[in-house]
């Protein structure tokens, strides 16, 4: 436990640019959107959607951080590789830095645009501002640990193909790869037999905000939520959950035995 | 002691090592010698597991070699890379921290003979200063096999003789083996035990150096040349 630890040290080192950047960026966005909204005196509706922008950009926030650290990796595999650490170990440490990265990053954009909200927003009632940050915490973190594992399954396999070609073609395969990959999984979880089988354990959520309506009028900005009732399947979140770990653990097979330096 | 036996690896169609056998023995320094693309390198990433072979086996101390020998041997690259982050302090406490067998002590102890200061970031340092860090990491661990890939590379040739007389000192050659690939023959043939020459994949000589010395009256530089000839 202690040499991953300080394997997580370093990682936290080492993924740290990606982190500031990140910060920057998003207030850069809050701050400009405020600015660029006071100027034509909607800086609500703005910030507002900044906010959606940085959180629909925040999905991708882990696959960004992977690219960086696994690039960074890729120019010493010798000294990543060379570890009697299992290939589990280095890249759980990778996921584990770039969630909490990610997290911080997150709660500082939602405690800045939440103060905003509350202060300055007076069509939306507390309990849907509580709505829309759940929401937005459930669906930002899900949807980015999927897109995370997914990333490193396929680095893997880039990785797998460069060691035989070079850095284009890897790309090429590993893209329509992809491409085929997602179409046959799509067709594959869309199966009568497969359909039965995960869509169990049904949620209902009722008022889910699933987009907004903006509007201008009497000199007032004006802004409505579109809500409607929907159900998720934890069947459904299981599945994707089996796969996630099938694919983690295939590209660590892939890298402790395919992958050269 | 490492075994290799019937290696051959190949990348894609290029040939890198063809039908090797090789018993290293422990408690000795052995240079691994041969022009640039020979498979030197190649030799020792497939011992360090970091390479896999076409086809044959490799044992180190009787263990097929995976990924996971690195428990068990201490591997020094050619490439100038590192974490350039890290402070030379840094970089010796994550490499004790990733590895049971590391002395931290004998790691400042080797510091001090480098000359270099713990304070100092590793992307301040120049090439000289960081080849004597990668040899600090590595010969900080106590591992029962040593590989080092050109570690001579980028040191000042004024100091590099003192850096491998030095060398010695820091092995425990009752316990560990060592194998070092270098261009520098002149250098280290003085603390060699044996040499292996290797030429385009083959392994075409490998001999004690006192037994060259003895009965060719030959330098190892002077009994290369004969044999590249």
């Amino acid at each position: 436990m202690g040499a991953w630890l300080a394997l997580t040290k370093k990682e936290f080192r080492l993924g740290f640019p990606v982190f500031i950047t990140a910060l920057i960026l998003y207030a850069g966005m809050m701050v400009g959107a405020y600015f660029l909204g006071k100027q034509i005196d909607h800086e609500e509706a703005l910030i507002l959607m900044a906010f959606m922008f940085v959180m629909g950009v925040h999905i991708l926030f882990l696959v960004f951080y992977l690219h960086y650290t696994l690039s960074s990796e890729r120019k010493r595999l010798h000294l990543w590789l060379h570890t009697p650490m299992s290939i589990a170990g280095l890249l759980l440490s990778k996921l584990f830095t770039g969630i909490v990265f990610m997290a911080v990053t997150f709660v500082v954009t939602l405690s800045a645009s939440s103060l905003f909200f509350n202060q300055n927003i007076d069509f939306f009632n507390e309990q849907t501002i509580y709505n829309i940050m759940g929401l937005s915490t459930a669906v930002v973190f899900n949807g980015a640990i999927w897109l995370a594992v997914t990333f490193i399954f396929f680095w893997s396999i880039f990785l797998t193909f460069s060691q035989q070609m070079n850095d284009f073609l890897s790309f090429i395969l590993t893209f329509m790869l992809f491409l085929i990959t997602g179409w046959v999984y799509g067709l594959i979880t869309s199966m009568g037999f497969v359909e039965t089988i995960t869509t169990w354990g049904p949620i209902r959520v009722d008022d889910i905000i699933v987009g907004f309506e903006f509007g201008y009028m009497d000199n007032a900005f004006e802004a409505n939520t579109l809500s409607e009732a929907s159900i998720f399947y934890i069947g459904h979140f299981i599945r994707d959950l089996i796969v996630s770990i099938i694919m983690f653990f295939a590209a660590c097979w892939m890298i402790d035995r395919k992958v050269e330096v | 002691m490492i075994k290799l036996t019937d290696v051959t690896k190949k990348y894609g169609t290029k040939r890198a090592l063809e039908d090797v056998n090789l018993t290293l023995s422990k408690g000795k320094l052995i240079g691994l010698v041969g022009e640039n693309g020979s498979g030197k390198s190649t030799t020792l990433k497939l011992i360090a597991g970091l390479n896999h072979p076409t086809c044959g086996d490799i044992t180190v101390n009787g263990e097929k070699v995976t990924r996971k020998i690195a428990s068990s041997v201490s591997y020094l690259s050619e490439l100038d890379e590192y974490y350039r982050f890290f402070t030379v302090k840094d970089a010796i406490e994550f490499q004790a921290s990733q590895f049971v067998d590391f002395d931290i002590e004998k790691a400042y102890e080797i510091m001090k003979f480098m000359k270099l200061e713990p304070q100092q970031k590793l992307k301040h340092l120049s090439k000289g200063n960081r080849s004597r860090v990668k040899i600090v990491l590595t010969l900080g661990r106590n591992a029962p096999v040593v590989l080092m890939d050109e570690p001579f590379s980028g040191l000042d040739p004024m100091v590099r003789n003192s850096i491998v007389k030095g060398l010695i000192s820091f092995v425990d050659l009752d316990k560990q083996l060592v194998l070092i690939t270098t261009h520098e023959i002149r250098e280290v043939e003085n603390i060699l035990d044996e040499i292996v020459a290797i030429r385009d994949g083959y392994i075409i000589a490998h001999h004690n150096v006192d037994d060259i010395r003895k009965e060719n009256k030959q330098s190892i530089v002077d009994w290369m040349t004969e044999i590249y000839a």
